[in-house]
């Protein structure tokens, strides 16, 4: 197993005395990784994030970052990350090279540095505009500059993509994969869609309820999905669909000609729909559901 | 550390560029003075006989009465509300304890900047006065406000005074601004708090109330009661220190930031 450069351990969090916001989570995310925090909203994903990065107050959390405790080693931790926590956090009477150069004084980084994460992000040209008059594709990415001032080797980012839109979100999932590849950095990407953590992500944890539901690579995810996959079938006699698949699969039948059925392999439906055609039963539409976050969410519990 | 500190100071008197804090302190420093430039030379029947005797002193002390009063406790809610303000109006406190800064730091170097910007006001201000008194002669001689008999070290007296004063007012609003995310209620609190001082003015324990301090530095006649100015002076000090204290133990000991 990689170098753990986040672990969490048993970390349980409340915002008041007896209340429990995240429960028992053991985050493990490996060095090198684009690592993918899944999780609906009001999960757990951002006061999570907000822990790791010492925002929020917890003595003896269990935290650690590059093995070192947080929040004990606050500074010497920070040094090494980059952050981005829910919107763009952006001073909008100043341009973005101001913006910049007051993070830059914080990191303590050379003033060259500007330049470098201006061109790395595509603002070159933007620099010394107001970043009130920003587009909020142009915020994410400056934010994503403030964050990659001073090198850092982790990247935690909260929803980078929220309210972008698709040009915008294909530029960002770009950029952070190539942070990644070409420049060796661990990114931590909290999302609450799976649709995006997929395209992106080497590996994944779903968190729901403040608990953590899954942790692994993403092939396992996607093992686990198939395992719990579900057909939504239209038929013209359910009684009788149900009759010839209830032997081998279980059946959910819904309102009016519609069948789900759950099964573990996905060239199962083949199956399925050479069993009901035999059967006598036609079918007028099959299509896979329950690939969506939440419809994975229930499968996990239910597993 | 020291350098850092420097450093981020600066970028915190960076984030003030464009903002409202300059022009604030300008026009609230030439608001009075400008007043008074009216005053005395639309109404030289009145002011020519009061000023005959001391004109700059009296020219000074008709100008600092209303700010030592009221525009200067108003001018330091104002500002430091609108200085934390940046950070909470842009959304910024959660990047700025997320870099890798020690509380201490965060704390004191916002802090700086507030405490520049009251001085500067001042300063600005007593400037005003000076141009405002030597305009009043230039265009009504009889007033002697002349470049050659200016009261310096009644000036000096009177500003640091009433500093001294404000500086206990400065850091518990500094406090309320830091702890409340709607600019409304450390707003509401200082001017009630202010109001209240008004009101009790008379209030024999009313010497533990920072928010007259400043008034009372001007107003208190310290010829007549030299005593009065020792009880001052070192009780706006004990407020300034217990106030850094108290606010920045709470501001550091907060569950939640940014």
């Amino acid at each position: 197993m990689k170098q753990a450069v986040i672990e969490t351990d048993h970390l349980d969090y409340g915002f008041q005395k007896g209340e429990r916001i995240l429960h028992d989570i053991n985050l493990h995310v490996p060095q090198g990784s684009i690592y993918g925090f899944l999780g609906p909203n009001g999960a757990g994903k951002t006061t999570t994030l907000r822990l790791l990065l010492g925002l929020l107050r917890s003595e003896n959390s269990g935290i650690r970052l590059f093995g070192n405790p947080m929040p004990g080693s606050r500074i010497d931790i920070l040094k090494r990350i980059g952050s981005l926590i829910e919107q763009p956090s952006l001073y909008l009477h100043l341009t973005g090279r101001e913006n910049l150069e007051v993070f830059r004084r914080a990191y303590e980084c050379p003033a060259s540095r500007v330049g470098e994460v201006l061109q790395v992000t595509g603002l070159s040209d933007a620099a010394a505009k107001k970043t009130k008059a920003y587009s909020l594709g142009m915020k994410q990415r400056l934010a994503i500059a403030i964050a990659l001032l001073h090198d850092p080797e982790l990247l935690i980012m909260d929803e980078p993509t929220n309210g972008l839109d698709p040009n915008g979100i294909i530029e960002i999932r770009e950029l952070i994969r190539d942070l990644n590849r070409h420049q060796g950095k661990t990114v931590l990407v909290s999302s609450h869609l799976l649709a995006e953590v997929e395209k992106l992500a080497t590996h994944v944890c779903i968190i729901h309820q403040g608990k953590l539901l899954f942790q692994g690579t993403l092939a396992e995810l996607q093992s686990l999905q198939h395992r719990h996959a579900l057909l939504e079938i239209e038929v013209d006699d359910v009684a009788r669909a149900e009759q010839i698949l209830s032997g081998r699969f279980t059946v959910f039948a819904q309102s009016g000609f519609t069948v789900h059925v759950a099964h573990a392999e996905p060239d199962e439906a083949a199956s399925i729909n050479h069993m009901l055609v035999g059967g006598g039963v036609r079918v007028s539409r099959l299509c896979a559901v329950g690939n969506d976050l939440e419809g994975l969410f229930l499968q996990i519990i239910s597993a | 550390m020291k350098t850092r500190f420097f450093a981020n100071t600066a970028a915190e008197f960076m984030k003030t560029k464009g903002s409202f804090a300059l022009w604030l302190t300008i026009l609230a420093a030439l608001f009075i003075p400008a007043i008074h430039v009216v005053i005395l030379l639309e109404r030289p029947d009145i002011m020519l006989p009061k000023l005959e005797q001391t004109p700059w002193l009296t020219f000074f002390r008709v100008n600092w009465k209303n700010v030592a009063a009221v525009i200067l406790p108003m001018y330091v809610i104002l500002i430091t509300n609108l200085i934390v303000q940046i950070e909470f109006r842009n959304n910024t406190w959660k990047q700025v304890y997320a870099s890798p800064r020690s509380f201490t730091d965060i704390f004191f170097s916002k802090l700086v900047v507030i405490q520049v910007l009251v001085p500067v006001y001042i300063f600005c201000f007593d400037v005003f006065i000076i141009l405002a008194g030597l305009l009043v002669h230039s265009l009504n001689p009889a007033y002697r406000l002349t470049a050659g008999n200016i009261a310096w070290d009644s000036l000096l007296l009177i500003t640091c005074r009433v500093y001294l004063g404000c500086l206990a007012v400065s850091v518990i609003q500094y406090w309320l601004s830091l702890r409340f995310r709607n600019f409304v209620i450390p707003l509401g609190l200082g001017l009630g708090l202010w109001i209240t001082g008004i009101v009790l003015m008379d209030w024999d324990k009313i010497i533990y109330y920072p928010y007259v301090y400043s008034a009372f530095m001007f107003f208190i006649d310290f010829d007549k009661e030299p005593q009065q100015l020792v009880v001052l002076t070192i009780s706006s000090i004990t407020a300034l220190v217990l106030s850094v204290g108290i606010a920045y133990y709470d501001i550091k000991h907060r569950p939640e930031r940014g």
